[in-house]
């Protein structure tokens, strides 16, 4: 026998041992391949978890194949009954490949109709969701004990049907004296609960090593006894912010399912640059500890390293705002001239919720009060917890009003709706 | 409510100068002249991470003139900001001229000129454009000539945005001040004037000087109260947020025309709306407290409303007791 035709009757013959390894090297290459797709098309996990039995099912059915084969091929070894025509390498094959298929079509047919996104009954009230600072352990970042919130709403704010808490009012209301402490659940479902928030999110955040991990729960207020939903991400610390992206893709596809943690992946927040959020983050900080000279310059830092984030140009106009009206900050304040005609012109980098701000900012700056208050009283009508929008409704009526011919005390009562919703609201009085 | 709001907010405020900054208007609230002066004394010496303004209009809006005026002297004592002197030089005059003494605040208008010549400037101009103020001839033609020597310079970028309407702000006050020496005509060119001016922003600050200007001229000139309503007709009410606080671009003079003619046409419900909403926590609230209250007083009457009109009166001449000779509201 020359060594050619011994090869090719290996090949048509091959070992159970072979058929084992060949099985699982491919195996393991389709499951690979299946977790990739899964993960980027944010397939249900039951496809990952139904793709695994196919396989695990598969090897026996190899296996015996294998063996049948073999013997049929030394014609002594197995006996000449109905197993040899049902145990064929056409068979084994046709059935993978079958019910792949059917996995495959029960999935498309997942996504191409998915179930009915449960919506809010008419008059019902959209649940809160208040994003807790981080419990921040082994000497990361102790601006992403306060940023996380930021970072988190910004992603979490295309859900439908959903209110972010702001996130000073959050973060005043955790209380937490310093990055390390932890807040416990219970703590805070009875903070969320005492405020009407329906849901909340405690993310803890670990460094060790140059490596970050981390870590969020989603809790429904009213039964904080089992997370609704977990999720964790990590790895180089650098990638923080990639991994907190992830993080919130995660957290979101297992609670409010696949379109929904899309939206999320979609998100654009406005940058890549680490320096740039390192600052903007710092700013809103500094700006919920009313000091906004430093947030001032934290902003601009942020722009100054990405010139096209326009979030960071929208905030550096609005704390300019907040302090032009003392002259001892006119020299810092007159260095932000270009702050909302920068936003203006990157609006399409903003998402929804501060593309409306940003229209309804732009008609307070211009002093156009008509449109100003309806566009405010427009984004508390979608969105009646944001305080932000609340308070610079106050703000235009307070401004606006005299030279309307109406009294700037209507902005009273909308102030005290400020403090009634965050009692912590430290922008000025 | 503002002072459970305030104590909350103190509570609250994270940032040391913030804290410190609020405690402040806590004193001020409370008329707690020893914590302020301590106060003072710390922002002293760290002049440019706070805010002065906020105690001072607390004291005004409140009408407490007294803790006001020791708050603009404190200012006006720093050793190390020229800026807090010159505000506390202007902002004295401004409390000055609400209690209808103009000498006093002349002399403080002298003291922010030697700090700062320019501010010192527009400060007399806008006081002595006062709807309500009838100050001596020399004193008019003085600021008539500061202003006319006036060229404001090509606003630059990052300059103050007020700045950008320097141009429009010399003339709308030489307009005012042409309507108040006489020279109607005179005042009517600087109104047209103004609405040629550039303004690269397109608002609508230009249009709104030049209308306050003419309704301004046809009031001084007894033209009908309906004339002078017409006249204020094109104002749109639209107020650039750069602007808010600055006294000339604030519309508080065509307020107070608009609310001089209502009286007069005897649509008192109209005039009252206008007195007692529009000048609330305006920049000249403290110059234009008493010379509304005398204006109320007389809706009031005419609305046989005496008991609330005698309490309007009052509140005008309490703050008028020390007026100048011969400064009191048009017809008192």
């Amino acid at each position: 026998m020359s060594a050619l035709k011994k090869f090719l009757d290996e090949l048509r013959h091959p070992s159970l041992w072979q058929v084992l390894g060949v099985y699982l090297a491919g195996g393991w290459a389709v499951f690979t391949v299946i977790l990739d797709v899964s993960e980027w098309l944010l397939l249900p996990t039951w496809v990952v978890r139904y793709s695994l039995v196919l396989l695990l099912v598969g090897l026996p059915v190899t296996l015996v194949t294998s063996y049948v084969q073999q013997g049929l091929s030394r014609r002594d070894l197995v006996p000449r009954t109905g197993v040899r025509r049902f145990f064929t390498w056409r068979n084994a094959l046709g059935g993978g490949v079958l019910a792949f298929a059917a996995l495959g079509f029960v999935t498309a047919a997942r996504i191409v109709m998915p179930a009915a996104s449960p919506q809010p009954a008419a008059g019902a009230t959209v649940p809160q969701l208040a994003i807790f600072p981080a419990t921040v352990r082994g000497g990361a970042d102790s601006f992403l004990h306060e940023g996380i919130v930021d970072l988190l709403r910004g992603k979490l704010a295309v859900i439908a049907n959903l209110q972010i808490v702001d996130p000073g009012t959050a973060i005043k209301a955790a209380g937490m004296q310093s990055p390390e402490v932890v807040l416990e659940v219970g703590r805070a479902a009875t903070i969320a609960s005492e405020r009407g928030w329906g849901l909340f999110i405690l993310p803890v955040i670990t460094a060790s090593g140059g490596e970050i991990r981390i870590q969020a729960s989603l809790f429904d207020a009213e039964s904080p006894e089992e997370p609704l939903a977990l999720a964790d991400a990590g790895g180089d610390a650098v990638d923080v912010f990639a991994h907190i992206d992830e993080l919130a893709v995660d957290l979101v596809f297992a609670q409010f399912g696949r379109a929904s943690a899309r939206l999320v992946r979609s998100a654009f927040q406005g940058t890549e640059s680490r320096a740039a959020w390192e600052n903007f983050l710092r700013g809103e900080q500094a700006m919920r500890d009313s000091q906004h000279d430093v947030a001032l310059e934290a902003f601009q830092s942020a722009v100054e390293a990405d010139n096209t984030f326009a979030l960071a140009y929208l905030r550096t106009a609005i704390v300019a705002a907040l302090m032009e009206t003392d002259g001892s900050f006119s020299h810092l304040v007159g260095s932000a001239p270009n702050a909302l005609p920068g936003a203006l012109a990157l609006a399409d980098r903003l998402d929804e919720r501060d593309q409306d701000f940003l229209d309804a900012y732009e008609a307070f700056r211009a002093g156009d009060g008509d449109r100003a208050e309806g566009a405010f009283n427009a984004m508390l009508l979608e969105r009646p917890g944001d305080v932000e929008a609340r308070f610079f409704l106050a703000q235009t009526l307070l401004r606006l009003n005299p030279v309307r011919g109406r009294s700037p005390m209507e902005a009273r009562a909308v102030f005290e709706e400020v403090l009634r919703a965050d009692p912590g609201f430290t922008c000025p009085i | 409510m503002a002072s459970d709001s305030l104590n909350t907010m103190l509570k609250a405020v994270r940032g040391t100068g913030g804290r410190t900054h609020n405690e402040l208007i806590n004193a001020v609230m409370r008329g707690d002249d020893q914590t302020a002066e301590e106060l003072f004394a710390l922002f002293d010496a760290r002049p440019t991470a706070i805010n002065l303004s906020y105690p001072l209009n607390i004291a005004q809006w409140g009408g407490d003139y007294s803790m006001a005026e020791r708050v603009a002297r404190g200012h006006t004592r720093s050793e190390n900001a020229d800026a807090i002197r010159l505000a506390g030089h202007l902002n004295l005059a401004r409390l000055l001229v609400g209690q209808g003494e103009w000498g006093a605040a002349a002399l403080e208008l002298e003291g922010a000129a030697d700090v700062d010549a320019e501010q010192a400037r527009m400060a007399r101009a806008v006081l002595t454009t006062l709807p309500f103020l009838s100050i001596p001839r020399d004193d008019l033609e003085r600021a008539m000539e500061e202003l006319q020597r006036w060229s404001p310079p090509v606003a630059e970028p990052g300059s103050p945005p007020e700045r950008a309407y320097d141009q429009h702000a010399r003339l709308y006050l030489l307009g005012l001040l042409s309507s108040k020496l006489g020279d109607g005509a005179r005042a009517l060119e600087y109104a047209d004037a103004i609405v040629q001016l550039p303004d690269e922003a397109e608002t609508a600050v230009p249009g709104e000087l030049a209308t306050t200007l003419r309704a301004d001229v046809a009031w001084r000139q007894g033209n009908s109260p309906a004339d002078v309503l017409r006249a204020l007709e094109p104002l749109r009410g639209q107020l650039p947020a750069v602007l808010y606080n600055h006294p000339v671009f604030g519309q508080e003079h065509a307020r107070y025309v608009r609310a001089s003619a209502l009286q007069q046409a005897g649509q008192n419900d109209e005039a009252l709306r206008w007195l007692e909403d529009t000048f609330i926590a305006s920049p000249g609230q403290v110059y234009y407290l008493a010379p509304t209250r005398y204006l109320v007083a007389q809706v009031l009457d005419a609305s046989g409303r005496p008991e609330e009109a005698a309490e309007a009166r009052t509140t005008y001449l309490e703050l008028w007791s020390d007026a100048d000779a011969g400064i009191s509201p048009p017809g008192s």
